[in-house]
């Protein structure tokens, strides 16, 4: 899988033109045709595209987010290879298992286990902070990545509408809200709502926040969003995008439980983070600078 | 809504006409008798299988009577010792308040705290034309400010006797033992007036209760001192006070500053001086401490057996569910169509308090359905059997009631549909008022005939008349519900559905009604009322004339079982206190208890629900919740100011032992300090209504630091805060101030 990928990009890094004829792999939810009459066709034919913006670092999703080989991907998933704490400032090299495209990822960002991990299990309303950013390097150089995702709006299209693209995988859903414990879930959980879990749990684990997160208010908005529901999938990993294939979340895998949904970490959480929480104004430009 | 014909349904067995009795269903109720059959009581083998389930030591609740405090386990378990002067404060400090909510007195200057949902009705009726106070909220800055809330009063718990042997001397031989039971509530009811009248010559503040416990297995005389000027001081807006509104009800993790405070005064008009009150706690609650609940808990159905709760799992919750999602079709069909005129006529909150019902009821269904709760009764059940039978007096009196007990929930089953049929009759919010308004013409132009007291008709009438009209679409629609409710349980075959009916269909036969009749206008329903509406010729005498004697018909037989059933249950209350005496606290009475359990966070489907919730949750739901009314904020918590620390806790969880009547309740520390506010109880509490738990099952209550941070940063209530804090309002050299 990761080397069909691979050879996708690379095609259409090349500059080749949507490749058709290798759509039929390509898995629709609910079906192609729903999926074909919600977008309008330029859209709906650079969905293929859009797969080489998909990318495979040690066994995890991850998507490129700028040309220069910047690659959003999960804390998580990549737990194993990623030193404890926080990172950001100079590039790291990270012992993980390469590829003919990349000989090197450099870690560029981690937030603290604690914001990727707040709350134990993924379940919905969330409030992760569950990223890390990696270059993906060859000969010393970032490698090309000219097919990217890029932010734009940042938030899903009318009536809320959203495409979760991963691997050979696009499903159309909504972000929303739903019935949940006698009462509505809301579409997004906002910093205040971290907040809120963190003292009302008295910041024991799995609720402790390291201290620029609990001072959050100081900085950033607290009515930022930071997780959202979707009907999509909710393959980890995935990109979630408007109608315009703008990218408003990244998906963190699927809640568990009657209700369960795709969850996703929403964009404008990731911006208040990188330019309010830490010093990573230059990632958060490199990211918004993107375009697909 | 305040109407509630409680006075109607008292009058209409006696003036159920003979005349046209038609029989609603031919299943014989089993007679009682003293003779007990001399068999193994046939639930028992039903109830085998559970015999191994374990049972929990506080199955049966924890709302203990102060008569009977259970001061060993206090010991045992929170090492508190509980002496006389605690237990006196405990109760000298808790009130009833109203008819439906408890409070506490919070200073020695009478400031009293309940629920904002408590005092709603009160700052409707406090405020004048056009302030709106509801929504607006209100904040008295001196006493003179204090507004007197007519009808409203507290009730203090002075003293408590056991009067059983007096209520049992009181039985009337001459009665069937079926009929005993109901009648020595009345009694017990009776003997309460006379003690009350006893009582009021040396201290006219004196009211006495005489409230059946077990069931009506023991009788205890409750006296209160009753302070009847109670004024409002504080409460919020009803965005804040019912944040979430009916939607968050029973959620929790929720963000409700439910809270109001009032001032009761003594008959010189100066603030009350209770001999005791709650302080507040200066640092509230951490997770793990021990609190205490005292507060006066409506009703609870835990003695209820087996094959109680197996009937009202198949039958009789199920059947209510259907019935209120039919009405809640309607209603949201008629709001999505016409939202303005829903509005005009307050059907929006109508359909969501239905929901409400709905989502506390199938709460109840869904522990009834659960694989552990009635197992669980079942065990305990056959245990209190063996007692029994162990015991030859026990079990010559008492070893039959089981099987009597399943026999009237046979007999409740065969009748259900047509009791369903006419299920809510007289309720406003749920079926058509223009043949409620009917129903009262009929009776008041019988009783008249039959020459009833001119004030008993002046009371009828007047109930009558306080019920407003509904849209005439919305009418059409629950009288053909009504209607084809009847013929489906009834049967198309009826001579009375055929009488209703004809030819047409119910809603051909509910259109005509409803266009031609006068009764869906008020003014035009009270000429009629004071004239014979039965001759009147009205559209809607013939149906009435149809529909009134099987609904008496029905609720006479109701009445039958509930007053059979009421004389197994007092039995089997008598049977358990024998058996187990004051181990088990009785179902609650809305007689004030003391309720003991801990802070604790709980998890749900492995997601860990927290103990506390504070400010920042509140922010986020208003928010995240993209402007739906429910959870919209005034502008003036929009703009707190930033001293308002949002990480202060606003709601907290704790395993006390609570049920509706309990609202209002201070939730307090070892030492008695205010913690919190009860307000309500989490989804997973909905099944206590059976059984005690404190797995999942949680009270909610408003934080009390929060409850401060509210009226000091956001609503500048500083000498309230103050005399809060202190016990005591303005310091003497203030006072003159201002």
């Amino acid at each position: 899988m990761r080397r069909r990928v691979f050879v996708l990009a690379v095609l259409l890094g090349l500059g080749t033109s949507a490749g058709y004829a290798q759509e039929t792999w390509m898995d629709y939810s609910p079906s192609r045709d729903a999926v074909q009459e919600a977008l309008n066709p330029d859209v709906f034919n650079n969905l293929v595209t859009a797969q080489s913006a998909l990318v495979r670092v040690a066994g995890c999703d991850g998507v490129f987010m700028s040309g220069q080989g910047l690659v959003l991907s999960t804390r998580s998933c990549l737990a194993e290879y990623l030193p404890a704490g926080a990172h950001y400032g100079e590039p790291r090299p990270l012992d993980v298992p390469v590829d003919s495209v990349f000989d090197a990822v450099h870690l560029v960002f981690a937030p603290e286990d604690e914001v990727a991990g707040f709350g134990g299990r993924l379940l919905y309303p969330s409030y992760r902070f569950d990223m890390v950013l990696l270059r993906l390097m060859k000969a010393d150089e970032p490698i090309a990545s000219p097919v990217h995702f890029s932010i734009g709006g940042a938030t899903a299209g009318p009536e809320n509408r959203v495409l979760e693209i991963s691997s050979g995988s696009v499903s159309l859903g909504e972000v929303s809200g739903f019935q949940f414990n006698g009462s509505l879930a809301m579409s997004h959980t906002l910093l205040f709502g971290m907040l809120d879990r963190y003292h009302g749990n008295g910041g024991r684990e799995p609720w402790s926040l390291p201290a620029q997160w609990a001072d959050a208010g100081q900085m950033v908005d607290l009515t930022t969003p930071i997780n959202l529901a979707a009907t999509t999938k909710g393959r980890a990993g995935a990109a979630l995008v408007n109608e315009s294939l703008e990218f408003v979340g990244f998906v963190l895998g699927h809640g568990e439980g009657a209700e369960s949904r795709s969850i996703a970490l929403d964009v404008r959480g990731i911006e208040a983070a990188l330019s309010g929480l830490y010093p990573t104004e230059g990632l958060w430009d490199e990211l918004k600078g993107g375009e697909l | 809504m305040r109407w509630i014909p409680l006075f109607l349904m008292a009058v209409l067995v006696a003036c159920a006409p003979p005349r046209e009795i038609v029989p609603v269903t031919s299943v014989p109720v089993r007679s009682d008798t003293t003779a007990r059959p001399a068999v193994t009581p046939p639930t028992q083998a039903a109830l085998l299988p559970y015999a191994d389930v374990p049972t929990g030591r506080f199955d049966g609740g924890k709302m203990w009577t102060f008569d009977n405090p259970p001061v060993a386990y206090f010991q045992e378990e929170y090492g508190l010792t509980v002496d006389s002067l605690w237990l006196a404060r405990a109760r000298g400090a808790s009130l009833r308040f109203g008819t439906g909510c408890s409070a506490s007195f919070v200073s020695a200057m009478g400031l009293i705290m309940t629920n904002h949902h408590c005092a709603r009705e009160s700052i409707t009726e406090v405020e004048e034309e056009g302030e709106g106070l509801l929504d607006a909220g209100f904040l008295a800055t001196s006493r003179a400010e204090e507004r007197a809330v007519e009808d409203l009063y507290v009730d203090r718990l002075m003293a408590i006797d056991d009067v059983t042997a007096e209520v049992y001397a009181l039985d009337r031989a001459d009665m069937p033992p079926s009929a005993r039971a109901a009648e020595r509530d009345r009694q017990a009811e009776a003997l309460g007036s006379r003690l009350t009248a006893e009582a009021k010559a040396t201290d006219s503040t004196r009211v006495v209760e005489v409230v059946p416990l077990y069931n009506g297995g023991r009788y205890a005389a409750y006296t209160y001192e009753r302070l009847d000027d109670v004024r409002l001081v504080m409460a919020p807006e009803l965005q804040v006070g019912f944040f979430g509104g009916d939607w968050d009800n029973f959620t929790y993790p929720r963000y409700n500053l439910d809270v109001a405070f009032f001032r009761a005064y003594d008959k010189a008009g100066r603030p009350i001086r209770p001999s005791h009150y709650f302080r507040w706690s200066d640092d509230g609650a951490a997770e793990g401490d021990p609190v205490f609940v005292v507060g006066s808990g409506g009703s609870t159905s835990r003695l209820a057996t087996v094959s109680q709760l197996e009937y009202l799992r198949d039958h009789e919750l199920p059947a209510t569910l259907t019935l209120l999602d039919k009405r809640a079709r309607i209603l949201r069909e008629y709001v999505d169509a016409n939202p303005e005129e829903a509005d005009a006529y307050d059907l929006r909150n109508a359909y969501f308090s239905l929901q409400n019902t709905r989502k506390s009821l199938q709460g109840q269904l869904d522990g009834l359905q659960s694989d552990w709760l009635i197992p669980r009764k079942g065990a305990a059940e056959l245990a209190l059997q063996q007692k029994i039978l162990q015991s030859d007096s026990l079990s010559a009196e008492y070893r039959s009631v089981f099987g009597e007990l399943a026999a009237v929930q046979l007999s409740k089953e065969a009748s259900l549909e047509t009791a369903q049929a006419f299920a809510f009759f007289l309720n406003p919010s749920l079926s058509s008022r223009i043949l409620a308004r009917a129903m009262y013409g009929y009776v008041l132009t019988l009783i008249r005939q039959r020459g009833a007291p001119p004030q008993q008709r002046a009371e009828i009438r007047e109930e009558a008349l306080e019920i407003e009209s509904f849209p005439p679409e919305l009418e059409k629609q629950l009288i053909a519900l009504r209607i084809s409710e009847l013929r489906d349980a009834l049967g198309p075959q009826d001579a009375s559905v055929r009488r209703l009916l004809g030819d047409s269909t119910p809603e051909e036969v509910a259109a005509l009604l409803v266009d031609s009749t006068a009764l869906k206008d008020s003014s035009s329903f009270r000429v009629l009322l004071d004239k014979n509406y039965l001759t009147s010729g009205d559209a809607s005498v013939e149906a009435i004339e149809v529909i009134a004697p099987l609904y008496f018909t029905q609720n006479q037989q109701l009445e039958s079982f509930e007053e059979r059933e009421q004389a197994l249950n007092s039995r089997l209350g008598r049977a358990r206190f024998a058996v187990y005496g004051h181990e088990v606290p009785p179902d609650a009475t809305f007689s004030p208890r003391l309720s003991d359990g801990r802070v604790l966070a709980y998890e749900v489907d492995g997601y860990a629900i927290p103990p506390f919730t504070t400010y920042f949750g509140l922010y986020e739901r208003f928010y995240a919740s993209s402007g739906q009314s429910e959870w919209t904020l005034p502008e003036r918590w929009i703009d707190a100011p930033a001293t308002f620390d949002r990480s202060t806790p606003l709601n907290l969880v704790s395993t006390n032992d609570i049920t509706g009547g309990n609202s209002g309740s201070p939730l307090l520390n070892a030492d008695l300090e205010i913690v919190g506010l009860i307000f309500d109880s989490n989804m997973q509490a909905l099944p206590n209504e059976f059984i005690y738990t404190d797995g999942q099952a949680r009270s909610v209550s408003v934080d009390s630091r929060g409850i401060l941070a509210a009226l000091v940063e956001v609503y500048g209530a500083h000498d309230l805060a103050g005399e809060l804090l202190r016990g005591m309002d303005r310091p003497a050299e203030e006072a003159g101030g201002r």
